[in-house]
């Protein structure tokens, strides 16, 4: 593929009629200075090769004289040299009736030439938002086993950089993709194009350095990637095809996936869906879509409980409910992970502009979650769950630890539901609490052991609170 | 086996049928310093020299010989040969040898050298990337990234993104 604008410029670059012939001349002159050292060379390495040659024959012939003196020993010789070659029988026979042996060309099987093609296209315009990624894909290239796909990850806004291996992050993504119906499922994490020079300090200079290069440019919001999809063996490869890729984003843990399989099924959250001629090579409709995200936006209001610690006496502590409303909030799913004991569900959730961290934290404290049947028949998706994980480094982030739904539970499912689910303070320490506001409550032992609290809660589904988490 | 050498017949052969191609190349590599394009020249056509590769055809030759200026290039960089001129050395060599460089030219030549090769052998002598990946020894994917980020750069120096996305 010739670019004008390229060619034209490199094109300038004229090789000076004059100039050529007397590099030539120089080249040339040079030339036979090297093969006339090479010779000497080569000579003096013939001649001392063939003083070697001629001790060890030397010293063989000696051998076998000395052995054909003793007559038994000759006999044994000569028998042996007749059964293996008589050459009096190759040369008794006319060169018309020896036995034909092949050619060298026909022996030698011809691999001949492969048809391949090579295409390019460009899909600037195709760009998928991930959540916090954006996906842009800028081009592909199928070359008849392999699909290559190149593109551009940025993160925005900032996302924390996963820094345990010497600072280069590394976004787990996997992909999986149908070709002509071949289902074809693999995991990668995410290829970098290189994008400057990594040089060891022990480097000598010759050879290329560049495959021992990286590059992390995220930190600056952006990062090139490439994926390659080896096309599944034994696919025809005529006329329209077809390819399916989907990109899954999430917080994975690598070996998890090796040692269970599909743990990622219900995170899809983009395909590239592209077709293109095997005749022609030429690529056809390119469509970048998102898939279906897991997410709800909560809605009504929930009183948020909090305990005034300096109001703490002997006696007394002021507690209080704080009325606020959910909407504006929106809840998604940030990965689902599968176990060999379960799955582990971490969910995100916006909340409301205007809250403060330490509203965010407690409305996650008071959280729960159900698992609704959703056709599903198991008792595991019915009952609450409580064994939820805070990250108090982002409180906006919680994660349902270890439910126990199993690989084989979900196999044939096309989705599982969440319900969110709200624990709200209703009495505490004998103290009936208001929806919205301060109460004097009795102090707990004078040990302020949170053990000496009683506390009765209200649990109850918030309204729009149910998330549904595709699996296919 | 003994090896021969090529012959002066030869070497001229191959010389007139290529030499163009390779100071181009070389000339991209050394940014228009003439002096040193044409030393890596001389050296990427002594290495023909001695070398027993046999081509399968012309298209073969010319991808070795410019793969091969390519790496002589980054050598002769990386030992610090360019620095052996002098600046006044250039400076008489440029008032010499003037090369017209348009903004093009001059962002090809600014180019990450592992690039230069992949684009140029791409973009100007027309290699498919398949070839390519094979006279560079590199996987396919490899010479797919050095020419979208090549391009990409181009873009970003030339911004005029239109023209490359043919």
């Amino acid at each position: 593929m010739r670019n004008k604008m390229i060619f034209a410029s490199i094109d300038s670059i004229v090789f000076d009629e004059g100039r050529k012939a007397a590099l030539l001349d120089s080249v040339l002159v040079r030339a036979d200075i090297q093969r006339t050292k090479r010779t000497g060379e080569a000579k003096r390495k013939t001649r001392k090769r063939a003083k070697t040659w001629m001790a060890a024959a030397a010293c063989l012939m000696l051998l076998l004289c000395t052995l054909a003196c003793i007559p038994k020993t000759r006999a044994a010789m000569l028998a042996w040299f007749n059964q293996t070659f008589r050459i009096g029988d190759y040369m008794a026979t006319s060169p018309e009736e020896r036995a034909d042996v092949p050619d060298v060309e026909d022996a030698i099987e011809s691999v001949g030439e492969q048809e391949t093609f090579t295409t390019v296209f460009l899909a600037q315009e195709h760009e998928a938002a991930l959540g916090n990624f954006f996906m842009q894909i800028d081009e592909a290239v199928c070359d008849g086993q392999s699909v290559y796909l190149y593109g551009t990850l940025r993160a925005d806004p900032q996302i924390p950089i996963d820094d345990q291996n010497d600072g280069i992050y590394q976004p787990r993504v996997f992909y999986r993709y149908d070709c002509t119906g071949a289902y074809m499922n693999s995991y990668t994490l995410l290829n970098y194009v290189y994008k400057d020079d990594y040089i060891p300090d022990d480097w000598d200079g010759r050879g290329d350095p560049y495959s021992q290069a990286y590059y992390d440019d995220l930190a600056n919001g952006e990062l090139g990637v490439s994926l390659q999809l080896d096309l599944p063996q034994g696919v025809d490869f005529t006329g329209e095809q077809g390819v399916t890729l989907s990109v899954l984003f999430g917080d994975f843990d690598w070996s998890d996936v090796l040692e269970n399989g599909d743990p990622v099924a219900s995170i899809a959250r983009f395909d590239v869906h592209f077709t293109f001629n095997a005749d022609t090579g030429e690529f056809g409709s390119v469509t970048v879509t998102q898939s279906e995200t897991a997410s709800c936006s909560p809605t009504g209001f929930v009183s948020l409980f909090f305990k005034d610690w300096e109001s703490m006496t002997d006696e007394t502590i002021e507690v209080r409910n704080e009325r606020v409303d959910l909407a504006g909030m929106l809840v998604t799913l940030e990965s689902l992970e599968q176990h060999l004991s379960g799955v582990d569900v971490t969910l995100r959730v916006h909340a409301p502009e205007g809250w403060t961290d330490e509203q965010k934290l407690q409305f996650l404290q008071q959280l729960d979650f159900r698992f609704p049947p959703d056709g599903w028949e198991g008792g595991a998706f019915t009952r609450a769950y409580q064994a939820v994980a805070y990250d108090e480094n982002d409180p906006e982030l919680l994660t349902i630890v270890g439910v126990p739904i199993l690989q084989s539970d979900l196999d044939g499912r096309d989705s599982i539901a969440v319900q969110i689910m709200f624990r709200t303070m209703v009495n505490f320490n004998g103290t009936d609490m208001p929806e919205d506001g301060e109460v004097t409550a009795p102090s707990p032992e004078q040990n302020g052991s949170e053990g000496g609290w009683t506390q009765d809660e209200d649990f109850a589904e918030i309204e729009n609170g149910l998330l549904k988490i595709p699996l296919s | 086996m003994r090896q021969t050498m090529r012959t002066n017949e030869q070497i001229a052969t191959i010389y007139e049928r290529n030499a163009d191609s390779v100071y181009r190349v070389c000339m991209l590599f050394f940014r228009g310093r003439v002096q040193d394009a044409e030393d890596a020249l001389q050296t990427t056509f002594l290495k023909l020299l001695g070398n027993p590769i046999r081509f399968e055809n012309p298209s073969h030759e010319r991808a070795w010989l410019i793969v091969t200026a390519s790496n002589t290039c980054r050598d002769m960089l990386a030992s610090g040969w360019s620095k052996r001129v002098s600046a006044d050395e250039e400076r008489v060599l440029a008032q010499a040898a003037p090369l017209q460089t348009d903004e093009t030219l001059k962002s090809v030549m600014a180019l990450p050298e592992r690039y230069k090769a992949a684009i140029y052998l791409y973009y100007y002598e027309g290699y498919s990337c398949r070839e390519i990946a094979r006279y560079m020894k590199k996987t396919v994917n490899s010479v797919w990234g050095y020419l979208h980020e090549g391009r990409r750069l181009l873009k970003a120096a030339i911004k005029e993104g239109d023209d490359f996305a043919e």
